[in-house]
């Protein structure tokens, strides 16, 4: 809304300028700007929702005048409405007063509806109002001055002498100003006469009854209607206007006759004449109940912090419309019924301390907080984990936690899937129940930027729904494609494979203290022969492998891509602690095995039976060598494999070691039908 | 004495023919030349020092044979240097570049949000985290937030389909609400995590986003004690230099309430034009409050005993504002290049 800082003027004798005007207000919380007019700057200003007090020049002022202890706002001086002493027959009839609390109204007789002055042109046009015609332009300076909306309406129209206040009814219809034609209904609030329904109260007036060229005599409503009812109003049928926007956060049901009083004062200046009443009424059904506040004198220092002597804080609310009556240690503030943001001691509070000033607040530390700390492991393994993945070459994804239906569809096994009932489009619509599309997604982004080396990660939520009750549940995702090594003066190029990933994925592991067991499995988003799910002892937590080809090459990417996806928070729980436990004093000693084995069978299977069969002694062994071709025949490949043998008791003899690795050759041979090379 | 000192030569001249083929590179030459000529131990120099104890007659014979070693050896050494530059099969070359170890980042939004986390983590805060999706009861109601404020919209906030009374959190003053809900003050606590409003992506909003709310409670605190805070945490993010401003906004779940500015560090407020601050002068960067009474009544504390005050900020918005990214959006693209730069 327009602030016209003359006409401000008018009303508190401030000498200030435009900006230091415009700075002034933002200090006590009035967002605002100073736009250029061409009869010089006015200013623009934003409210927060509770302060439709603001949205007037008398709301302006008292602002400003609370602010300087030299300033008083005066509004202007409206001489008393005389009742006429024989009003003409005329009614007003509130249906509810619960939908209308206050009506008053006037009639104004013989008034010459022309051009406005070239006074009030001109106040119409600092306030960015266009012109219409003097009495219409009187009705928004009303509304501009005071902050009440009134409205004007052409008396001839108004059949029956009556003005009734009620709801719609179905089957009704009215030609709004702007044209348009709504159909009413029982939610609306409609001002009517007689016969029809003449203006859509609180939002706007009906074609026909306003105000035009023909006028020779008025009725002037200034009313006071429920909030939450112009609101429904309002967005029912999507109108908004300046007085549906006022009423709809809460006007002053005390305001109405002033606002009045302050039209007919405008005609009066404006026509030069006092204007004929002949008929007054005020309606008031429901009396406004004053709100009561107590404030102890001591708190605005308690709450704020700075020692805010008694007399600052009575200036300031009184400057402010509050009236404060004493009762010893404390003050019975009673708000003025312009005020509708107030409920508490605190609220009178902000009112002193932002008059006063923010920048009397004292920048203070609280001592410190005396509570039981708590460990958040969560939040450091976390770290730890970005920490490694980072130092290893990944790049940390965040993505958005809205996926496609088809995204989700790919992963089957959770089949209670969280939709949004409104969501941005269609392919926002579920919530994510893995994050391995989405960095699927951020990979491919990065390959059209240039990169041919990806590797990413990323911690997020997955959603489902199980039992009727909504899950949660952090996943960390990793995945890889395209380049592991580039090549250089001393390497050729070499693409991730899955078992440059699983070295990744062990370093991790082993980092982190957390045990790395696969198990083969299927999955409709991996690749039937290279994927594994991590199993451990509190339950399977997520599966390894390549991704299907067919969902690599429609997503995108023209390399393969391995990825992994863990439920974070129960994997980050298998870690082993820290502790000390004793190693072996005595060396280990090497014995090699290298072997043929028949091509069906894989490593794991090895794995297996030197697990079920090792001696005491075997403290590790490293697979060096896997070969195949042309000495070997097609269906076998070979292996070589370096044994680590330790005793805890005592170095062992060559004759020892020798002795514990035949037996062990022996056995691996018989058991796998092995050819020992 | 004679016979010594010849030998002698003789045994020079077959150590050098030992070591001369494997002189690989300048510094060898180096160690060679010194082996031999060095002025205190040098092997050619010892010898001429034995020579001085020869007798006379002797001299200008076993001289003339030292000479000749000299010169040989001399010699040699300088073909050897000739051939090391000629020939670079044996030279290495140090300055060829390394092999490319790659090096991951965090995401901006994680490096930043790590940054804020650690402020307040050195002030006593303990982290705090709560779940995505949220009750309305939690986000809005215990927040004091009317039914009819417009942010309960459905064109403002995201609804779950088929479960009444859920959302995705608008933002984690949720969190503060279970904390307080179950914990007894003094409470002191930051909130960082994923909030969710129904924004179409554009330069300033993304429907995603990231925020770290605070909060501290407990008795005797007040609004200085708010300022306070904010300002040492804003001088510890910003840099020393940064100017705050205070100033009074509103919001349902606190009173009095501030919204927090800081100078603008491209302009200082003297450009009217200018791209960051619009001229102002100043950066919006944290909104805060004494917390609403009411709000603490809602989780069984009470007011008349305890007060505290809260804060929130976007992670985003304080991205922006320190790094200098144009575009919110940037954050959510995940370009590798963006993440190498500020992660």
């Amino acid at each position: 809304m327009r602030i016209d800082c003359e006409y401000l003027k008018e009303f508190v004798t401030t000498k200030l300028t435009e900006r230091e005007l415009s700075e002034v207000l933002f200090t006590v919380g009035i967002e605002n700007s100073i736009i250029s007019s061409p009869t010089g700057p006015v200013l623009d200003i934003e409210i927060t929702p509770n302060r439709p007090d603001w949205l007037s020049h008398y709301g302006i002022c008292r602002e400003i005048a609370a602010r300087f202890r030299d300033l008083t706002f005066r509004p202007r001086i409206l001489p008393e409405i005389v009742r006429p002493l024989k009003p003409e027959p005329f009614s007003i009839t509130i249906e509810d007063p619960a939908d209308c609390p206050r009506y008053s109204g006037c009639i104004v007789r013989r008034i010459k509806v022309k051009e406005s002055s070239a006074a009030l042109k001109r106040r119409m046009e600092r306030v960015g109002l266009r012109s219409i015609s003097n009495i219409v332009d009187i009705s928004n300076l009303v509304m501009y001055t005071c902050g009440h909306p009134i409205h004007i309406f052409d008396l001839k129209i108004l059949t029956g002498r009556q003005v009734v206040i009620r709801r719609g009814k179905k089957g009704e219809d009215l030609i709004l100003l702007d044209e348009k034609k709504i159909e009413l209904n029982a939610d609306h609030l409609v001002i009517a006469d007689a016969e029809k329904p003449v203006a859509l109260a609180g939002v706007m007036g009906g074609l026909h009854s306003g105000v035009s060229d023909s006028t020779c005599d008025v009725f002037i409503e200034s009313a006071y209607f429920h909030p939450h009812l112009i609101r429904r109003t309002s967005r029912q049928l999507g109108l908004k206007t300046d007085a549906s926007y006022r009423f709809e956060r809460g006007m002053n049901p005390e305001g109405t006759m002033e606002a009045m009083g302050l039209a007919l004062a405008l005609i009066e200046a404006e026509t030069g004449q006092a204007p004929q009443v002949t008929y007054l009424d005020d309606v008031y059904p429901l009396p406004h109940a004053p709100q009561t506040i107590f404030l102890d004198k001591s708190y605005p220092s308690t709450l704020t912090g700075v020692v805010l002597p008694e007399h600052l804080s009575r200036e300031i609310l009184t400057k402010l419309g509050f009236t404060l009556t004493d009762q010893d240690n404390r003050w019975q503030v009673t708000v003025p019924p312009f005020r509708v943001d107030l409920s508490g001691r605190e609220d009178l509070v902000e009112e002193i301390i932002r008059i006063y000033g923010y920048d009397h607040l004292v920048a203070q530390l609280p001592s410190g907080c005396s509570r039981k700390m708590i460990t958040n492991p969560e939040r450091e393994a976390e770290i730890e984990v970005g920490h490694h993945l980072t130092g290893n070459g990944f790049f940390e994804m965040v993505n958005y936690v809205f996926q496609a239906p088809e995204d989700n569809l790919s992963f089957p096994e959770y089949a209670g899937v969280i939709e949004l009932k409104n969501p941005l489009g269609r392919d926002f619509s579920q919530l994510k129940n893995s994050l391995l599309p989405g960095i699927m997604r951020n990979m491919v982004f990065n390959v059209n930027q240039g990169f041919s080396r990806l590797a990413v990660f990323e911690f997020g939520n997955r959603f489902y729904c199980a039992d009727g009750e909504i899950h949660e549940e952090k996943l960390l995702a990793m995945a890889v494609s395209g380049l592991f090594q580039k090549k250089d003066w001393r390497t050729d190029e070499q693409p991730f494979d899955f078992s440059t990933f699983l070295t990744l994925v062990q370093s991790l592991f082993r980092k982190m203290r957390w045990p790395l067991r696969l198990i083969p499995d299927q999955h409709p988003f991996y690749e039937e022969e290279c994927c594994f799910r991590l199993s451990t002892q509190s339950g399977d937590l997520g599966l390894i492998g390549q991704i299907k080809q067919d969902k690599v090459i429609q997503s995108g990417l023209d390399s393969p891509v391995f990825a992994a996806e863990w439920l974070f928070n129960r994997l980050r729980q298998t870690g082993r602690p820290r502790g000390y436990i004793s190693w072996s004093r005595f060396p280990a000693t090497k014995r090699d095995f290298s072997f043929l084995i028949d091509r069906t069978k894989s490593f794991r299977d090895l794995v297996q039976v030197i697990e079920d069969v090792k001696p005491a002694e075997l403290s590790g062994y490293d697979l060096i060598d896997r070969y195949q071709g042309e000495k070997i025949a097609a269906d076998q490949v070979g292996f070589s494999i370096s044994f680590s043998y330790r005793s805890g008791e005592k170095t062992l003899t060559a004759e020892e070691a020798n002795s514990l690795h035949r037996e062990l050759v022996w056995t691996l041979v018989d058991r796998l039908k092995l050819v020992q090379r | 004495m004679m016979e010594l000192l010849s030998q002698e030569i003789e045994k020079v001249r077959e150590s050098f023919n030992a070591e001369v083929g494997k002189i690989q590179s300048a510094s060898d030459l180096r160690v060679t030349r010194e082996t031999y000529f060095s002025r205190k131990r040098g092997l050619v120099t010892g010898l001429y020092n034995r020579l001085k104890e020869v007798p006379g007659a002797d001299k200008p014979g076993l001289g003339m044979e030292i000479n000749r070693l000299r010169v040989f050896i001399e010699t040699a050494l300088q073909q050897a240097e000739a051939t090391q530059l000629q020939d670079g099969k044996n030279r290495i070359d140090y300055s060829l570049p390394p092999s490319d170890m790659p090096v991951g980042r965090l995401h901006p939004l994680t490096f930043v949000r790590r940054e804020i986390e650690s402020i307040f983590i050195q002030m006593g805060y303990e982290v705090a985290a709560g779940p995505e999706i949220e009750t309305e009861v939690n986000n809005f109601d215990a927040l004091n937030v009317p039914l009819n404020h417009p942010a309960r919209d459905e064109h403002d906030t995201f609804f779950i389909a088929d479960h009444d009374g859920m959302i995705l959190r608008t933002h984690t003053s949720p969190v503060q609400i279970r904390y307080m809900q179950s914990h007894p003050p003094p409470i002191q606590i930051i909130a960082p995590g994923k909030t969710f409003r129904k924004d179409n992506p554009d330069a300033t909003h993304t429907p995603v986003f990231q925020q770290v709310e605070g909060l501290l409670v407990d008795k005797g605190i007040h609004f200085s004690h708010l300022k306070g805070t904010l300002e040492h945490f804003l001088r510890l993010f910003f840099g020393e230099s940064i100017r705050m401003m205070f100033r009074p906004t509103f919001f349902p779940f606190t009173e009095p309430s501030a919204d927090v500015y800081i100078s603008c560090f491209l302009c200082e407020g003297k450009n009217d034009s200018c791209p960051i601050c619009k001229g102002r002068g100043w950066l919006e960067v944290l909104g805060s409050g004494m917390v609403h009474p009411q709000v603490l009544r809602n989780c069984g504390i009470n007011p008349d005993i305890y007060s505290g005050f809260a804060f929130g900020m976007g992670i985003e918005r304080m991205t922006i504002v320190k790094y200098g990214v144009p575009d919110l959006r940037m954050l959510y693209d995940n370009d590798f290049r963006l993440i190498e730069q500020l992660g």
